[in-house]
C-alpha cells in the first residue's frame, strides 16, 4: 500500500464527528515495564504491566452549540466516560484502514491556550479505561 | 487519616457490567452542524449510550429527541375523543364559582 499522507482521518468523540475541527492527532499505546531481572543472565529482563493508552487530539477551539467547547466541558464536568474513535482514512473499516477505540475519561480541560492574532487551538489528551484502546479491521 | 481502599478487579468488572446495562438503544435527530454517525443535521440517528452520554449531547445541542407524532383519531371518532376528554378532566365547575 502507499505510503500514507493524513488528509481525511476521523475522530469521533462520544459519537460526534469532529474531523472538521481538528488538525492534529495521536493514538499513544504502551504498557507498563515491570521489571523482573534476576541472576540468570548478564542483562534486565522485562514483562509487560498494565496498559496506559490514550489518544491525544489538538483541537481548533470553537465555543458555538454542539460544538467543541459545548461537548468537551460537559465530559469534563459530569465525569462520564464516553467512546473515542480514530480512523486514518474516511473509508470503511478495513484491514488497510482499522478503527481504534477506546472509552475514556476527561481529566484535563484547557478551552483556552493562546496569544494574540493566534488561531485558538487546544491540546486535549484522553486516556482509555480498563481493557485501553482495540483495534478493529471491521 | 485513611484512605479509601482501591477498587479491586472484580468491583470493577461489575461496575463496568452495571454501565453496560445502562445501555440503551434510542433514535434522535442530529440537532447541531457536526456529524453524529455520519449523519448530518436533520438525519436521524441510532445511538446506543448510556443516560449520562446521551444527556451530554442533548444539552449541548448535538441531538434532539424526536418529535412524537400524536395520533390521529380515525375519521368520525374525532367527537367521541373529545367527549371522552372531557369526562375524564372531571366535573364541571360553573364559572361564577368563585375560590377563597
Amino acid at each position: 500500500m502507499a505510503k500514507l499522507v493524513l488528509k481525511d482521518a476521523v475522530i469521533t468523540i462520544n459519537g460526534v464527528d469532529f474531523s472538521d475541527h481538528i488538525s492534529q492527532v495521536e493514538i499513544n499505546m504502551k504498557k507498563a515495564a515491570i521489571d523482573t531481572t534476576n541472576f540468570s543472565g548478564g542483562g534486565k529482563e522485562q514483562v509487560a504491566g498494565l496498559k496506559d493508552d490514550e489518544f491525544g487530539v489538538t483541537f481548533q477551539q470553537d465555543f458555538d452549540a454542539a460544538s467543541v467547547d459545548s461537548v468537551l466541558y460537559p465530559l469534563y464536568d459530569t465525569e462520564v466516560e464516553f467512546p473515542v474513535t480514530v480512523k486514518a482514512r474516511n473509508a470503511p473499516t478495513s484491514a488497510s484502514n482499522p478503527i481504534y477505540s477506546g472509552t475514556c475519561i476527561l481529566l484535563e480541560y484547557s478551552p483556552l491556550n493562546g496569544k494574540v492574532g493566534d488561531l485558538s487551538e487546544i491540546k486535549v489528551k484522553f486516556p482509555s479505561q480498563r481493557s485501553g484502546i482495540a483495534r478493529a479491521e471491521s | 487519616m485513611s484512605r479509601a481502599p482501591k477498587p479491586s478487579a472484580a468491583d470493577e468488572a461489575i461496575r463496568a457490567a452495571r454501565r453496560e446495562s445502562q445501555l440503551t438503544r434510542r433514535t434522535f435527530l442530529v440537532a447541531g452542524p457536526q456529524k453524529v454517525q455520519g449523519k448530518e443535521k436533520g438525519e436521524e440517528v441510532e445511538l446506543e449510550m448510556t443516560p449520562d452520554q446521551v444527556d451530554v449531547l442533548l444539552k449541548a445541542g448535538v441531538i434532539a429527541e424526536k418529535p412524537r407524532i400524536r395520533p390521529v383519531p380515525p375519521v368520525g371518532e374525532t367527537k367521541d375523543v373529545a367527549a371522552k376528554s372531557a369526562a375524564d378532566s372531571g366535573p364541571s365547575v360553573p364559572k361564577d364559582r368563585k375560590g377563597k
